[in-house]
This record gives structure tokens, C-alpha cells and sequence, in this order.
């Protein structure tokens, strides 16, 4: 059996973002390269693991950050779709696919009123949430009434189809949700609805983190404080609500390039006052268990995957660097886009 | 030609077992952070059929 020397290496699960756009954004200003959103307000049948591009430059980015599986979901619309755990290495999307779909992804409409110069009317801009709102409630109540149907006399529907898992309680339902307002307001109609929620966003989570009962896949690490909040609210974040009991998930915010600072935002977090273990489980067993992979990835335990890294000190500290990684017990290729052309113009010839 | 084909068979089988990366192997005396729980120093983590077989302060397995 070939064995491979540890000595002064530390050995880490793969680190998972649990909302990215991986794979569905390659370059964001050139149109053709995305793929994240559907045209509608309501899409729960688009699937992020049959848009995912298993060719994009974006992954090996994120595999030389420890970053092997992460969490893709869709945008835009009221329910943007359904998102899917992926592997970020392999030849195929049906290769890479570890979970499709995880979870149903919905965007929360704005629940306070804009009253900035220019801004609608207030009776205008509340009827069109009002609206809003009422189209969510009615389809997850169409999802639940075509869940019993009689599947051999009535048509088949692949937008409430694709809700049923939803409904049932099979899947997650993942609700982009920010202020104290519609974090509330999320958490109430996941509770009328009976349905297994996971706050996305949760920016203003920290200011009611006695109330949050749903895990958070906080994304604001590097958001920047509003004039009244404090000028590291955003790091301090994760900690207030781990202290409030809340189960919470760092992610770089649903975007492709920047996946990579993962590691690097849950050692700010550790920084301001989340535990060192409970930063590394933020981005490890958490996001595991909320894409539902839990079960073969997430951790270093008996009868797992062997999807892991090497790395050559503490991955919570930015100096340190990934050295080799593994996928199900297969070693990886860690060359990406940026280490060729680090290569390339460190050994340009000087006049 | 049942030879020839069997031959054949067999012969794919072997290269193909050839570019597959090896899925056992150990990794000895590395600091291994299980996530699940706190880390545990001069580990051995040992890999069978691309699963975690073995973690922990074991000896090394018998090595080529």
C-alpha cells in the first residue's frame, strides 16, 4: 500500500460553499457565459446541475482553495429553481453530481417600503409585495394539492412537480432572505407551510439570533457595514448566532470567482468570536448537512469518502497552501488559471 | 477466437486498471482535523476503495 509521508501536514476534509454560482457564471459581463437565471418569476423545474459547466476555469480556483464540493444554486425570479450538490472535479455534471436537486431556492420579496426620492408610491410598492408574496403562498399550495392528485387522469405539471419534494419534506426549501424584516416573514410562512427552511443571505440575522430556528447560510463576510452598524458587524456575525444556538454555514455569497476566500472568511470569523472548531465545521460539516451529503463528505470519519486535502498549515490562517487534494480516493490535478500564468510571468525574461 | 476475445478482455481490464489512480494508500503522521472533532496529531489516515478505512494514532500500515 503506498503510503504518503504527513509529517508536518494537516489533513482536512473538503471544504464546502454551500451557495455558489460555480459552473453557471464563467465571466459576469459577458451575457453568454451565464447561466444562473431563468426568464418568469416562478421556476422551480430549472435544474443548476444540467446548466453546470463541468469545463469551467472557475473550478480548479476553488479545488486549489480545499474548495472540492460546493452547493450551486439558481437566481432570480420569486422560486428560482432547484439547486444541486456538486463535486468540483471530474469529466461530466452527471459525474460531478452528488445531490440533484438539494433544494429549492426562493427569492424573498423586500418587505419594507422604499421611500427615497423617486421611489414608487408606498400603496404601490406595497401591493406589488403584497402580490408577490401571494404568488409564493399560492405555489407551494398548488405543489402540495398536485402531490395527491390522480396521477393517471390528471396532467402532468413539471413546475409543481418539481415542488413536491419541497412540500413533503424531502428537500429543503432555501429562502434569500436578509433583513430582520423578511427573515421574520421567511420563517413564519416556513412554518405555516411546514417546510424544512435554510435562510440564505441573513444579514440582519445577528440582530434577532434568539429568534432564528432554521439553520443560516450567512454570506456577508465581506459585506460592508451599514453608517450605523458597528465596523465589524460582519465578521462578528457568525459567532452571535453560533452563541445563539443557530447552525450556521459560511458561504462567499453565490458567486463563481471568489469561492476561493472561503477558508479565509471562516478564519475571520474564528478571529471574531466563532469557535476555531465551529469555523472550520462552518465550512465542512454544516454545508454538508445542508446539501444533504453529509453522509459522504463533511468530515474525516470511518466508511466517509476520502475527498480531503493536504495542506501545509492551519487552513483558517491565509498563508497556508493547499499542497495535494483527493476526490473519492482519486488525486486531483491542483494546476489552475491562476498558478499557470503565476508560472508564466515569473519566469518572463528581464532585458 | 473465445481466446483471442477473453485475451483481449483481460488485457483491457489490466490497462485500465493501470490508469486508474491507486485508492488505497496511507497517509502517516499527519495532523488531521475531522471537523466532527478536534484534531488529532501524528494521525494515520488509511484510504481503501476511495472510503476512510481507518483514523487515527495507529502504527503504519505494512507499506511498499
Amino acid at each position: 500500500m503506498p503510503l504518503i509521508e504527513g509529517r508536518g501536514l494537516h489533513l482536512y476534509p473538503s471544504l464546502i460553499d454551500p451557495d455558489t454560482t460555480l459552473g453557471l457564471i464563467e465571466i459576469s459581463s459577458v451575457r453568454a457565459t451565464l447561466d444562473t437565471t431563468e426568464t418568469g418569476l416562478m421556476n422551480p423545474n430549472a435544474r443548476a446541475d444540467i446548466a453546470f459547466n463541468p469545463d469551467s476555469q472557475l473550478l480548479p480556483v476553488a479545488l486549489s482553495a480545499g474548495i472540492l464540493a460546493a452547493g450551486v444554486g439558481p437566481r432570480g425570479g420569486l422560486i428560482s429553481g432547484r439547486s444541486a450538490a456538486m463535486l468540483l472535479d471530474g469529466w461530466t455534471r452527471e459525474d460531478m453530481a452528488l445531490r440533484a436537486p438539494a433544494a429549492v431556492y426562493v427569492s424573498w420579496p423586500k418587505m419594507g417600503i422604499n421611500r427615497t426620492p423617486g421611489a414608487k408610491a408606498a400603496q404601490e410598492q406595497a401591493q406589488f409585495r403584497k402580490d408577490r408574496l401571494l404568488a409564493i403562498r399560492d405555489a407551494f399550495e398548488d405543489a402540495r394539492a398536485y402531490a395527491v392528485r390522480d396521477a393517471a387522469k390528471d396532467e402532468r405539471d413539471v413546475k409543481w412537480e418539481a415542488l413536491v419534494d419541497a412540500v413533503q419534506r424531502k428537500i429543503p426549501v432555501v429562502v434569500h432572505a436578509d433583513g430582520v424584516d423578511e427573515i421574520r416573514a421567511a420563517m413564519k410562512f416556513a412554518r405555516e407551510e411546514n417546510l424544512r427552511l435554510i435562510l440564505l443571505g441573513g444579514r440582519d440575522a445577528w440582530r434577532i439570533a434568539g429568534e432564528i430556528t432554521c439553520p443560516v447560510i450567512y454570506t456577508h463576510m465581506a459585506t460592508v457595514p451599514r453608517d450605523d452598524e458597528p465596523y465589524d458587524v460582519a465578521y462578528r456575525a457568525p459567532g452571535i448566532l453560533a452563541r445563539a444556538r443557530v447552525m450556521v454555514a459560511l458561504s462567499c455569497g453565490g458567486g463563481a470567482a471568489h469561492v476561493r476566500n472561503l477558508p479565509d472568511f471562516a478564519g475571520r470569523a474564528a478571529a471574531w468570536g466563532l469557535p476555531r472548531l465551529q469555523a472550520l465545521q462552518a465550512i465542512t460539516i454544516v454545508p454538508a448537512q445542508l446539501l444533504g451529503v453529509a453522509d459522504r463528505l463533511g468530515s474525516l470519519e470511518l466508511g466517509k469518502d476520502a475527498t480531503f486535502f493536504l495542506a501545509d498549515g492551519d487552513i483558517l490562517d491565509t498563508r497556508t497552501h493547499v499542497l495535494r487534494a483527493w476526490i473519492g480516493g482519486r488525486e486531483i490535478d491542483l494546476k489552475d488559471r491562476q498558478k499557470v500564468l503565476w508560472e508564466k510571468y515569473r519566469n518572463r525574461p528581464t532585458r | 477466437m473465445k481466446f483471442l476475445l477473453l485475451l483481449f478482455l483481460l488485457l483491457s481490464g489490466a490497462t485500465h486498471e493501470k490508469a486508474q489512480a491507486p485508492r488505497r494508500f496511507a497517509i502517516a503522521h499527519v495532523t488531521a482535523h475531522p471537523a466532527s472533532r478536534p484534531a488529532v496529531e501524528d494521525a494515520t489516515v488509511v484510504v481503501v476503495d476511495g472510503k476512510i478505512a481507518s483514523i487515527g494514532n495507529l502504527h503504519p500500515p505494512k507499506c511498499r
